[in-house]
């Protein structure tokens, strides 16, 4: 097949290299998956010891015998299997100094223990009490233990890599989401598909789906939602919309806490349609919308309440105290400039300005970007190939939501101990990654205007990323753990 | 025809795995297996002095010597000077100066030289001498780790620290990229299943590369 005969394949059917984007980012997820030791993901070793726990038998229960050490995940209440692999392995090398290393086996392919790993002579049960586990009631965790189960014959480094194969492809269809929420928010064929590429390297979002987490659903579970609240603008209130709305939204709330902020949403649009459906048709009418949207209002309350800090009833000058307090703790300059980089993946293991430089260049974009935004907002005739306002203001609900969110349980945090423990480390913010990217080249093809610039903005912006991501992977990841 | 601007992105493209693939290839170094920096007693070091230890190295292609200082490492505007001696700590070999190491860690140094070809089971003299260029600089605090049988000796001051080793680490590096990347692959597929092994683990990096390559290079001719 001549070049010029697959471009017009490619130009004729986007999904061709719909699918080329998918591969390529499942490649990527598996090398990373690959390079990144057992147990080196964010708090995976907790989140993978709760699938055995799941899966497997835990009755008998010995308190433990040594005090926890946080550099140490052997000291862990985890299962008798976890434990021992740890220490086999080595793997604590991987905690504490960035110069450690495991201790390799020399010119050759297998570790020095991994035989006696793969032996299976230690039990994958939980037999300390009390058992270190992230809850039991995460759907990530029940889908991830059925299949733990139907591996239950084979060794642990099988079992424990099938799990992270599981979040790939919950990040692979992710990804697919975002392209269909793109194109349904009004973006060309290949507007979306440049800009779905550019997710697709995003260097947190692809280091986060990696690892054995309950994210990795809770970041579907967004993208579903974001879907079919496109849809439900683009086509209007139907019952495959609503219908797609709630599920997703319970998908989210049933795998983590994060997921309350798609229900406060999904409260919030449903007032909405009550209210455009309804408030044309008379007084009466009005006084019921009025009082749907109170009564969503309280229910949004309620749902929040649980995460005010209000330990019975603080009178509003308490209330606006701790939350000055909470501001003046973490609204610092260095704190949000934190959460930015960790957003954008900048991993602080090397001793190079080069990534900071990075995040600073992407910051100058973003601020940018807002500048066009605000003018896309208040413009009276935006350029046709841009979304329309409805879409973007969707996106920006979701983005502010989501902050609240974050913010309140982190402020709830703050008020019950004293402590910034929380914080809000930039992987938090990445369920909402598309509306982001959405809200940034929105910005920017309102400053450059015409539809050509956008897509050679968006095409260079997807050839920096990767290039910022392959940074971190080949020269930052595995110097880290293997050089 | 291909129109300017996306003749520039393909250019920056270029530009960046360049950079990214030379930069890799600066990194291939192989710390020695089970040798571990331990941060245990302080030797210290006051200007002009020198430290000096032998040891045994236990394979070819010795490349570079990592070591590990007390915070605050070296001041900036001062300089370790690091010689690599004979077995007799006669002989100068290598030579050059502690440098930061480009992994962000609590003053790990690197000294970094040509590869060693034939080092195994030689026996070579690492000397340390602080060359501060500042009058207020004090000392460098180096750290040691009880060690049967080594021992190192403050030159100047004649001092000796019987079962007693600096904490340092050799590091190797394979004479060809390809050696090296083979090297890598033997770490990396340690302690993973089959198919994330070996020739599958080649495969997955390669596929990755091209595809992601690939999908690039079709967003710009699309």
């Amino acid at each position: 097949m001549s070049k010029t005969v697959f471009m017009q394949k490619l130009r004729t059917n986007p999904s061709l290299l719909l699918g080329l984007i998918l591969a390529a980012f499942f490649l990527k997820e598996v090398f990373l998956a690959d390079i990144f030791p057992m147990f080196t993901g964010q708090d995976e070793a907790r989140h993978y010891n709760t699938v055995q726990y799941l899966a497997y038998p835990h009755v008998i229960m010995e308190k433990p015998t040594a005090e926890q050490n946080k550099d140490l995940l052997e000291t862990y209440n985890f299962s008798t299997e976890i434990k021992n692999t740890i220490v086999a392995a080595g793997l604590d090398a991987n905690r504490d100094n960035a110069f450690d290393k495991m201790n390799f086996a020399p010119d050759s392919f297998i570790g020095q223990n991994e035989n006696e790993i793969n032996g299976r002579i230690w039990a994958p049960v939980n037999q300390i009490n009390p058992p270190d586990i992230a809850g039991t009631t995460s759907l990530y965790h029940k889908l991830a233990a059925f299949i733990e189960k139907a591996l239950a014959g084979q060794s642990i480094l099988i079992r424990f890599y099938a799990a992270r194969i599981f979040s790939i492809l919950l990040g692979t269809l992710a990804l697919f989401f975002f392209y269909l929420i793109i194109k349904n928010c009004g973006f060309v064929d290949k507007t979306a598909l440049a800009m779905t590429t550019l997710i697709s390297f995003q260097p947190r979002f692809s280091i986060y789906y990696v690892s054995v987490n309950y994210d990795a659903l809770l970041i579907l579970a967004f993208a579903v939602f974001a879907w079919a609240g496109t849809l439900l603008l683009k086509n209007g209130a139907s019952w495959k919309n609503l219908s797609l709305l709630a599920a997703s939204a319970l998908l989210g709330y049933f795998d983590k806490g994060t997921g309350i902020v798609l229900i406060v949403i999904f409260i919030f649009i449903m007032a909405w349609l009550f209210w455009q459906r309804f408030s044309a048709k008379g007084k009466n009418f009005q006084y019921l919308s009025l009082a749907v949207f109170a009564l969503a209002a309280a229910l949004i309350l309620y749902a929040f309440g649980s995460y005010l800090p209000l330990n019975g009833g603080q009178d509003p000058l308490g209330i606006l105290g701790s939350l000055w307090q909470y501001f003046s703790k973490t609204l610092t300059l260095g704190r949000l400039s934190l959460t930015s980089r960790t957003y954008w993946g900048s991993l602080g293991w090397t001793d190079s300005a080069l990534l900071d430089y990075a995040v600073n260049f992407i910051w100058l974009i973003e601020a940018a970007a807002l500048g066009g935004l605000l003018w896309f907002l208040f413009s009276k005739n935006p350029p046709k190939h841009l979304p329309q306002k409805k879409y973007i203001l969707f996106a920006l609900t979701m983005v502010v939501a989501l902050q609240l969110g974050i913010r309140l349980a982190d402020w709830k945090y703050v008020a019950g101990t004293g402590k910034i423990a929380l914080g809000a480390p930039g992987r938090y913010f990445i369920p909402n990654l598309v509306s982001h990217i959405i809200l940034v080249f929105t910005g920017l093809g309102m400053l450059l205007r015409k539809k050509e610039y956008l897509e050679d903005a968006l095409v260079l912006g997807a050839v920096l990323m990767f290039s910022f991501s392959a940074y971190l992977i080949f020269n930052v990841i595995i110097f880290r753990f293997y050089l | 025809m291909l129109p300017h601007s996306k003749k520039i992105i393909l250019a920056i493209l270029a530009l960046f795995l360049l950079g990214l693939f030379w930069r890799f290839s600066t990194l291939l170094y192989f710390p020695a297996s089970g040798s571990f920096l331990e941060k245990g007693d302080l030797a210290k070091l006051h200007p002009k002095e020198t430290l000096q230890q032998n040891f045994t190295v236990e394979n070819n292609d010795l490349a570079k010597v990592e070591i590990i200082l007390r915070s605050p490492g070296i001041a900036p505007g001062d300089r370790a000077e690091a010689k690599l001696l004979d077995g007799n700590c006669q002989k100068t070999l290598r030579t050059g100066f502690l440098e930061n190491s480009f992994l962000s860690s609590n003053n790990l140094y690197d000294f970094t030289f040509p590869i060693i070809p034939n080092s195994k089971n030689q026996t070579y003299c690492l000397a340390l001498t602080f060359l501060s260029q500042k009058s207020t600089s004090h000392s460098l605090l180096f750290f040691s780790h009880p060690e049967a049988g080594s021992q190192f000796e403050n030159t100047t001051t004649k001092e000796v620290f019987p079962d007693q080793t600096l904490s340092f680490r050799l590091v190797y590096k394979n004479s060809s990229f390809w050696k090296n990347l083979d090297e890598l692959n033997q770490r990396i597929s340690q302690y993973k299943p089959l198919l994330l092994k070996s020739i599958y683990l080649d495969l997955i990096a390669g596929g990755f590369l091209l595809l992601s390559l690939l999908l690039l290079i079709a967003l710009l001719f699309l």
